[in-house]
């Protein structure tokens, strides 16, 4: 039986098993692909105005219209994918790290390391996520990598109390004592004996939180304290002048709006089916 | 004969909220190469304590090696940094644990962690180390050993586990092996086989060993030298064969009497040992043993015995021997 085999098992069992996961997972996908393909499968350049076709409707030329500069709505779109899934992956990867590094780090070593960075993670989770990424972008000042660490420092503490409870429940097993007893320091016990342990429950966390995340950074980007024009970005679609031109091109809000809500939809589903397949605790239900 | 692990007064504490814990209290014991010497009592005596104490893995907090030295092949470990111990765990010392079900990695499969030491201490290469735990897994008589290498532990048995465990422990060809009740979780039939594999094992690679156990059959099979602890101190001390013929402090006897023979009639009936074993924290004045000792006199509450010779390296401490062997 080939690996590959297994994994194609596997997925039809995860389809089966978590069909709206299964959906979710879809979307994902062909978000991703789309993204990656924009300059094959649009026809127009997001970002070059054509003031001959300022807010028509929906053509065989302009499939989901164009904007008050004449800017086709779709290729805004599919190039608006790329900004948010940057973002949303690259936030997310981040600050999970860090926070599942932290936690691990903190749950092992104990003591009054544990209890500060505990506490300075309680102080962290007080505060709404949106909030801490508007404080920093205040602080940093715009940008794409600016956007990035804002959301990805706010979606660290989650990943960090996560990190911290799964480590505090295998870091006293036998088989932590065992590695010492063969010799192995605590930097590697750490990464090669307590990290695989608890990697299930962090990518989780991470897998539910990309959702929010693409939804921080399209609220950031609709207050302006996103990624700076003129690079596409969903949130910022909904903002501004496009709410004058609401009422008489009702598709800039309609179509940006759902994109947002799809994908949000797509990482929320995928993310909700991996935790039910991968807590033991709901399994089976 | 050379002395491979020298320890003199070791003192072992835990810190906890009510009390301090003298865990171990100044124990003392020599183990020759090649021998094997059994560390034997109840549970919460201090056997394991004394043997994480040579390995230096007593947690901190709250256990702390107050006093005392340990020498082994010269080295006086306690005087060692933590990386320079590192080097001695694993390569010259190996350990085997109580727990074969949760003493492997559940996430690793056994090929990465037979060839951890491997990596760490040997620098092996990847493929070198993969060829020398497969040969370690047909050592320790597991078949199949290049298919087992790359399965999960749940994919064993406890026996098989505890026998891989075995393996991790010899791999480096280590000089001293200690096993922390090696078979206590183990079901009787495959506790005999495990004990004959380190048995075999250690003789024919000249390892020594220091067994932990509170199983005495285990001691008188498998056992040089017996070291009897109770309540943190070596309480009786001697070859196998003279703990076992003429044993000279009221624990050890009550321990034997304790065991079912089978040379003795099979209509007499067990003698327990009175009482509940001493909180550590609150130890009796005198001998700890004393509350629950059928010989004990007046002197027993005031001055804590020392251990004195009962014959040739044979020694006990009680006040109470020369009654003792009488009533025996």
């Amino acid at each position: 039986m080939g690996l590959l085999h297994r994994r194609s098992i596997a997925a039809w069992r995860f389809t089966r098993r978590k069909p709206l996961g299964a959906l979710g997972f879809l979307i994902v996908l062909i978000t991703i692909l789309a993204a990656f393909l924009a300059p094959l499968i649009t026809f127009h350049d997001p970002l070059i105005a054509d003031f001959t076709a300022l807010k028509v409707g929906q053509s065989f030329d302009h499939w989901l219209g164009t904007d008050e500069f004449g800017r086709d709505l779709y290729s805004r779109i599919v190039y608006g994918a790329r900004v948010s899934l940057i973002v949303a992956f690259a936030s997310i990867g981040m600050g999970t790290t860090i926070g599942a590094i932290l936690g691990i780090f903190s749950a092992f070593i104990g003591g009054r390391v544990d209890d500060f960075l505990s506490r300075v993670t309680d102080i962290m989770i007080a505060f709404p996520g949106i909030l801490l990424a508007m404080a920093f972008i205040t602080v940093f000042g715009i940008g794409l990598w600016n956007v990035v660490w804002a959301i990805g420092i706010s979606f660290a503490p989650p990943a960090l109390r996560v990190a911290r409870g799964a480590t505090l429940s295998v870091k006293n097993n036998v088989f932590v004592e065992a590695a010492h007893a063969v010799g192995a320091s605590n930097t590697r016990i750490i990464f090669r004996h307590l990290l695989p342990n608890v990697l299930a429950p962090i990518i989780v966390v991470a897998s539910v939180q990309l959702g929010s995340a693409i939804l921080i950074e399209s609220a950031l980007s609709y207050l302006g304290l996103g990624v700076p024009p003129p690079a596409p970005s969903w949130g910022r679609m909904l903002a501004g002048s496009v709410l004058t031109h609401a009422t008489t091109a009702p598709w800039l809000v309609i179509f940006p709006g759902a994109a947002i809500t799809i994908l949000v939809l797509g990482f929320n589903l995928f993310g909700d089916a991996l935790r039910d397949v991968w807590d033991p605790r709901l399994r089976g239900r | 004969m050379t002395t491979l692990l020298e320890v003199q007064d070791l003192r072992t504490q835990f810190t906890t909220d009510e009390a301090l814990v003298k865990a171990v209290d100044g124990v003392s014991f020599t183990l020759e190469e090649g021998k094997t010497l059994a560390l034997v009592g109840e549970s919460g005596c201090g056997k394991s304590v004394s043997a994480l104490s040579v390995m230096r893995l007593i947690p901190w907090p709250p256990g702390r090696i107050v006093s005392g030295s340990i020498v082994f092949d010269g080295v006086d470990l306690l005087a060692l940094r933590e990386h320079e111990m590192g080097r001695i765990r694993g390569k010259e010392i190996g350990m085997v644990f109580q727990e074969p079900m949760t003493s492997l990695n559940p996430v690793l499969t056994i090929g990465r962690q037979l060839t951890e030491a491997l990596e760490l201490h040997l620098g092996m290469s990847r493929y070198d180390a993969n060829q020398r735990a497969a040969e370690l897994l047909r050592q320790v008589g597991i078949p199949d050993a290049e298919s087992r290498l790359a399965q999960y532990p749940h994919q064993f048995s406890g026996g098989m586990r505890q026998r891989v465990m075995i393996a991790m422990a010899i791999s480096c060809n280590p000089k001293l092996v200690i096993a922390d009740e090696p078979t206590t979780a183990l079901d009787v039939t495959i506790q005999a086989q495990v004990l004959e594999l380190m048995k075999e094992l250690t003789q024919r690679l000249g390892v020594s060993l220091i067994i932990i156990t509170h199983n005495l059959g285990v001691v008188a099979r498998y056992a040089d030298d017996v070291n009897v602890m109770y309540a943190g101190k070596i309480i009786e001390r001697g070859s196998a064969a003279q703990v076992y013929a003429n044993p000279s402090h009221p624990y050890t006897l009550g321990l034997l009497k304790s065991v079912p023979r089978l040379d003795q009639p099979k209509t007499e009936s067990l003698d327990p040992i009175q009482g509940q074993p001493p909180d550590l924290g609150n130890l009796p004045p005198g001998c700890a043993f004393q509350p629950r000792c059928r010989y004990a006199v007046e002197r027993c509450t005031a001055d804590t015995p020392i251990l004195e010779s009962v014959g040739d390296g044979h020694e006990a401490a009680c006040w109470q021997i020369a009654e003792v062997a009488a009533a025996h």
